[in-house]
């Protein structure tokens, strides 16, 4: 038993954290309405410093949220983020009532809405809460993005030599966090509307609410168009070598591309290959001349130029590729377990196609400072129109896009 | 019985370990860069060379499939 028990009485629990704005404008609320409604139900204040447990055991994700209590059971919805005076006496009313005995969607009502936690979000994250904006992320999976899925970065400044893509991520959050943004992973945006002055925001159990939003939902590897691709995929066909790569001990298989990643990753799962053989449909390579050094050092590894796959072969698993040069137009067989891919990225932007401009592959079209079509909507990282998709350059983005979101906010107070 | 294939670098790994331990599932890690054994066991029970493949009692998940993960806790 404890204290959010109520003895199975109405009950209304504030979970507030320290160095929290929002936390702090509602517990004087919280106050009045003890005095006023103290008789019919009862008021706790939790900082989640002091009692982690409880936080645990209701899920309290976000500081502050407002958890309503009916019969010893939860009841209506939460709410969280600023709260409206109106809206948490309307609650209690509601509990007292009996009208909302079933617990519904969460509300969360921000400064900023981040849609995405890879390093444009974060950083995004790191400026907005900075500010003392109330800054929540919203993540489709753990915080990271493609970086998570990386096995080292070299090219990211600042990091004292090469860095594991999680571990540099790690850094990000943790950052972020410092600063008071609240993430919630493992949730996926699922609806928008930019239409109004505040913007809503939606997945499947929360509606958020801000001035303010940034886009930052990244990329995602672009499938290999051959026949029986998607149907092979998990069985021979990849996109991440960190994530299966370890299953190909010993085994034969290809890479294709012939950029960054695909040189790169190459040689990384050269670790665990016998022979890889890369397949890039020209007679060089786009990657940086360290990383096609690397590639030409490793005498597991070589190289089919000009060369395309056309056909897979296996029963349940891939067993064998065909692949063509396009210059002799020869075809040859080559026994081959698994391919891996990394030939680009589409960005995320499904969700978005009707509301923001956005070119002919679906990026995102951004002024100078990030922002959209739509006032008070930004985007930065790899969904944007831009010609380098790196970390370096999420980061600025993202760094650019909070600045403005911030500036934004301020001209409506005024 | 629990079990999740999984390999030490795979973010959906992570996610789905995660997701488990949240909601207070218990299960046994298997790291099948390092098994060979089990990663045939995986791969034959699965007809799958992916990670994660979680065998929840039995029923075999592919990938971090949030939903029925889901639906195999009520
Ligand atoms: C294999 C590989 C190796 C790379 N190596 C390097 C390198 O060495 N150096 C370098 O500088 N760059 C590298 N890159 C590129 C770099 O990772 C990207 O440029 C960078 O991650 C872009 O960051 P982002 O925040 O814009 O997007 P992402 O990293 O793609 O993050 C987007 C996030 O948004 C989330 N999201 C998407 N849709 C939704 C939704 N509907 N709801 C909620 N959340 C959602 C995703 O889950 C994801 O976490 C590499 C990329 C790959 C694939």
């Amino acid at each position: 038993m404890d204290e959010m028990n109520f003895n199975g009485k109405s009950g209304v629990a504030l979970f507030i954290t320290d160095d929290c704005p929002p936390c702090e404008a509602v517990v004087p609320v919280h106050d009045k309405f003890s005095k006023i409604y103290g008789k019919d139900i009862n008021f706790v204040t939790v900082n989640i410093k002091e009692k982690p447990d409880l936080a645990e055991k209701y899920k309290i994700r976000s500081m502050p949220t407002l958890m309503f209590m009916k019969d010893g059971n939860e009841a209506c919805s939460r709410l969280g983020g600023y709260i409206e005076t109106d809206e948490f006496k309307g609650r209690i009313e509601n509990v007292l009532g009996g009208k909302c005995p079933e617990m519904s969607r969460q509300k969360v009502t921000a400064d900023v809405i981040i849609l995405g936690a890879g390093p444009a979000g974060l950083s995004a994250a790191i400026y907005t809460a900075r500010s003392k904006l109330y800054t929540v992320v919203i993540d489709r999976a753990l915080p990271g993005g493609q970086v998570a899925t990386t096995y080292t970065v070299e090219n990211y400044a600042g990091t004292d030599g090469p860095i594991e893509g999680p571990a540099l991520m790690e850094n990000m959050v943790r950052q972020a966090e410092s600063f008071g943004a609240e993430i919630f992973e493992l949730k996926e945006v699922t609806g928008i509307d930019f239409s109004g002055r505040i913007r809503h925001v939606s997945t499947e159990d929360t509606d958020y609410y801000a001035k303010a939003v940034i886009i930052a939902t990244g990329a995602q590897p672009r499938h290999l168009a051959v026949d029986r691709a998607d149907e092979l995929q998990g069985k021979g066909v990849h996109y991440c070598a960190t994530c299966d790569g370890a299953l190909y001990q010993g085994a034969e298989i290809l890479v294709v591309g012939g950029g960054n990643s695909a040189v790169e990753e190459a040689v990384n799962l050269a670790k665990f290959a016998s022979g890889i053989t890369l397949v890039n449909l020209h007679d060089s390579f786009t990657a940086t001349k360290a990383g096609q050094n690397a590639l030409f050092r490793n005498k597991r590894i070589n190289v089919a130029w000009n060369s395309e796959i056309v056909e897979l072969i296996g029963e349940n698993f891939l067993e064998k590729v065909v692949i063509k040069n396009r210059k002799s137009g020869k075809r040859k067989t080559i026994a081959a377990e698994g391919i891996f891919t990394f030939i680009g990225m589409v960005p995320r932007t499904e969700l978005f196609k009707d509301s923001v401009d956005m070119d002919e592959k679906g990026y995102i079209l951004t002024d100078e400072n990030m922002e959209t079509s739509i006032p008070g909507v930004y985007a930065c990282g790899d969904v944007r129109r831009k010609n380098i998709r790196q970390i370096a350059n999420a980061v600025g983005d993202g760094a650019i896009a909070a600045i403005f979101a911030e500036k934004y906010i301020s001209s409506l107070e005024d | 019985m629990v079990k999740v294939y999984s390999t030490p670098t795979c973010p959906y790994c992570k996610m789905a370990k995660k997701f488990l331990a949240e909601n207070e599932v218990q299960f046994e890690d298997i790291d099948v860069s390092k098994d060979r054994d089990q990663a045939m066991e995986m791969i034959s029970k699965s007809g799958q060379r992916g990670v994660p493949v979680i065998d929840f009692n039995g029923e075999i998940i592919i990938g971090f499939d949030k939903p029925r993960l889901e639906h195999l806790i009520v």
